[in-house]
């Protein structure tokens, strides 16, 4: 059964419909408003065009560079160059954010394996002074392994 | 006369209750309220930026959607990350000036005609004209926004939209750029008291559009 029609992706109904209801409320004086069904469908088409337009542009600033993979600053200059350059500042905003999120939780995963490691090492040392290292190391550090990440 | 029906109508609370006005006035309520918008929008910028944390477009799809074109091979970590923050933006922005088009249309329900109308008006959605086919030429609000996008500042006749003018500021006369964000330029306002004259130039004084090669 050859398929003859890629489906093209779509962006997700139910979290469209809410963007444009969140911006809506604010937007309309009273929170009177209603959105046509054809019209969801037109922003979300809107929407899936506009990430193609983005991609391919990244994409020829990519590979003008000589480079294999799309960057964010591939990204951010494709929106210089199609003239969204309003957006540049929050998503600037928005990845230094993502990108300290990444590395607290980097930190924090490096951290709880010294911790771990710290724990191994006490144990290791109890459990030698009481002379019964067999099984309770084994325990122990099977233990320590579980916490472990 | 647009003016009186703007004011009487269905405008944001930034107006203040007095109909009857000297132009003079009018352009400073018209001020009020173009700035009550851009803090709107400002709010609502900075409210986002917190919130990066619910991605709310799926990332995948995402993917998906940039891989659809074969001309994209690899794409790094943040670049979807980026890409769901920029389509979520991109929304905002259509949703704010189609709503735009609705109200001066008097209506509270968001129509495709209402987005074929914004992405008509904004040059840098051009690339969208094919997507959302504007085949009701309904601007009921005549003197809209044909008048900024004509060469020369010759208002169009309405319904006839040139997507990539050169805007002559002497011409359109309203240009303004703003010294700071270039967010203020969607919110400029005709002479004749239309609302609806967005210009998506981004930053730089004259739009000459080459969105498109």
């Amino acid at each position: 059964m050859a398929k003859v029609v890629a489906e093209a992706e779509e962006l997700p109904k139910a979290i469209v419909k809410r963007m444009l209801k969140e911006k809506l409320s604010q937007l309309s004086s009273d929170g009177d408003f209603s959105i046509h069904s054809e019209a969801l469908l037109a922003f979300s088409e809107s929407a899936r065009v506009f990430i193609h337009y983005l991609s391919a542009t990244a994409n020829d600033i990519c590979k003008e560079s000589k480079r294999q993979t799309i960057t964010a600053d591939d990204v951010l200059n494709a929106l210089e160059e199609i003239e969204f350059s309003e957006l540049i500042e929050p998503l600037k905003a928005s990845l230094d954010e993502f990108r300290k999120k990444n590395a607290e939780k980097k930190a924090g995963s490096a951290n709880t394996k010294q911790v771990n490691k710290k724990r191994k090492a006490g144990q290791e040392a109890v459990t030698e002074n009481e002379g019964d290292e067999g099984n309770k190391v084994n325990e122990k550090e099977d233990n320590a392994d579980d916490n472990e990440d | 006369m647009e003016n009186n029906q703007q004011q009487g109508g269905s405008q944001s609370s930034a107006f203040p209750a007095a109909v009857v006005q000297p132009p003079y006035q009018h352009l400073l309520q018209q001020q009020q309220q173009q700035l009550q918008m851009f803090w709107n929008y400002q709010r609502q910028e900075i409210e986002q930026v917190n919130d990066f944390k619910n991605h709310q477009l799926p990332l995948a799809r995402i993917k998906k959607i940039m891989k659809a074109d074969e001309d994209v091979r690899m794409i790094s970590a943040e670049a979807p990350i980026l890409f769901a923050k920029a389509c979520e933006l991109f929304i905002l922005e259509l949703t704010i000036r189609s709503w735009l088009h609705a109200e001066e249309n008097k209506r509270r329900t968001l129509q495709k005609n209402d987005i074929a109308a914004a992405i008509t008006r904004t040059d840098i959605f051009d690339f969208l004209v094919d997507i959302v086919p504007r085949d009701e030429i309904k601007d009921e609000a005549p003197g809209g926004v044909p008048f900024y996008y004509s060469p020369m500042g010759q208002p169009a006749p309405p319904g006839v939209m040139i997507g990539r003018p050169v805007l002559d500021p002497a011409a359109a006369g309203v240009y303004v750029q703003p010294p700071s964000q270039a967010w203020q330029s969607v919110w400029q306002t005709a002479d004749d008291g239309s609302f609806g004259g967005v210009n998506g130039g981004a930053g730089s004084g004259e739009s000459n559009l080459d969105s498109e090669s």
